[in-house]
């Protein structure tokens, strides 16, 4: 193994594939929250549209202003509603809280971890889970973790595919609109995969 | 709070380190001027998030943290930050810019020359036990570990922005150990990968990383149970 070595093609590929993500994933940028209208994907409920948006005239409230962490997770849920999803607030199976969620008809769940005594948890794990009936092959996965950004596959022992995109809400956190951009990208990476996989 | 810190530790860290992990957990505990509010009740302000950053921005936060780093401006079409660790060598790629400022994402890179490649399987293994990082081969079966971070809109805390540094230290620490044991690539007929090495890029640091050591990032950013 010649160690610490990279590649010209590694380099020009990953900035290829800048160049396409850049293309493909939209981020919910300056110019569109002005507007006041966040653009939908899918199955995005009307009444998502017309969100206030971070640091413009429509102020938020004191109690949704400054990072989010993931100590407080009301304010994950109320971002991840704001985000157009629908969503509640569970506990997974060790007393950690949880939130769950679909996409396209897709259960999915935004588990919480670094959590002591199941409070002040530290980071965020958005997971979804495909029972496919002749499992995926490590070709389709590793084609997926070459191209896309953010949220990364793998199989399990009967080759069923996961997907899986970790958000660190530890410290001084995330801004809520960054928050929200990487909810959205969740979404398109979550129907994306669906395609890949052919769900 | 040390008892629940310290069953994440993976078991190569020194003493050191481990005074270093310590201090930096104090480090982040509120000051006693901050009075018994928790900080989970005490939402940052998000007016000094890392955010629309730029290649400077990026090398100076990875210098700052230890790391040695430059830009690699020789193609105008192809900007990339370089960092160096230990004996690790990366790139940070730059997304969403505009003429390379106001990007709104970044991601972390480093490829290691396999000349039989690696078993695919063996990288599934480790994107199924890690979280933050990426791992994929590339058309040379040379595997790839990646790590993407998105600064878009009003960013992320400067604090949170440090520990993914540190974050990324860890991955590729960890990701090194578990390729020490990768089975070569196999085609379908079960016959180890010949194929050519590409041809290196090598990054041409002169002289030590900084003196910094690193703290085990477990209890922050790694599932510990």
């Amino acid at each position: 193994m010649t160690r610490f070595l990279l590649t010209t093609a590694l380099i020009s590929g990953l900035a290829a594939s800048a160049q396409a993500q850049n293309s493909t994933i939209p981020t919910f940028d300056t110019g569109q929250s002005q507007s006041g209208q966040i653009p939908t994907f899918g199955t995005t409920e009307p009444s998502a549209n017309q969100i206030p948006t971070f640091g413009t005239a429509a102020a938020p409230t004191p109690a949704m202003g400054g990072n989010v962490l993931a100590s407080d997770p009301a304010r994950v849920l109320a971002l991840v509603q704001e985000a157009g999803l629908v969503a509640t607030l569970t506990v997974d199976g060790v007393g950690d809280p949880k939130i769950e969620s679909e996409v396209s008809e897709t259960p999915f769940g935004i588990y919480f971890y670094g959590c002591t005594d199941n409070t002040a948890c530290t980071n965020l794990q958005f997971a979804a889970g495909y029972d496919l009936a002749n499992g995926i092959t490590l070709q389709a996965i590793n084609d997926w973790n070459a191209s896309k950004r953010y949220a990364f596959a793998y199989a399990d022992e009967e080759f069923d595919p996961f997907l899986n995109m970790d958000v660190s809400l530890d410290f001084d956190g995330i801004g809520p609109e960054n928050l929200k951009d990487l909810i959205a990208l969740w979404r398109l990476q979550v129907e994306d995969f669906e395609d890949h996989i052919g769900w | 709070m040390f008892g629940a810190f310290l069953p994440c530790l993976r078991g190569r860290l020194s003493d050191m380190d481990l005074m270093f992990a310590l201090l930096i957990a104090l480090a982040a505990l509120p000051s006693p001027s901050d009075g018994p509010v928790s900080v989970a009740q005490m939402p940052s302000p998000s007016d000094s998030n890392i955010k629309l950053v730029d290649p400077e921005m990026i090398q100076a936060m990875l210098l700052d943290y230890g790391y040695e780093a430059r830009i690699d401006w020789s193609d105008p079409d192809d900007v990339v930050v370089e960092g160096y660790l230990d004996q690790t060598q990366f790139v940070v790629i730059l997304y969403g810019c505009e003429a390379w400022t106001a990007c709104t994402g970044l991601e972390f890179a480093t490829g290691y020359d396999f000349p039989q490649g690696v078993d695919p399987a063996h990288l599934n293994d480790w994107n199924r036990d890690t979280r933050f990082g990426a791992a994929y081969l590339d058309e040379q079966n040379d595997p790839v570990l990646t790590m993407d971070m998105n600064l878009a809109i009003d960013g992320i805390g400067r604090e949170n922005f440090r520990d993914w540094l540190g974050l990324w230290h860890f991955l590729v620490e960890d990701f090194e150990a578990h390729l020490d044991t990768a089975p070569p690539h196999r085609d379908e007929e079960g016959l180890v990968d010949l194929a050519e090495d590409d041809t290196v890029y090598e990054i041409g640091f002169e002289g030590h990383v900084h003196d910094t050591l690193f703290a085990d990032h477990c209890a922050h950013l790694w599932a510990c149970r």
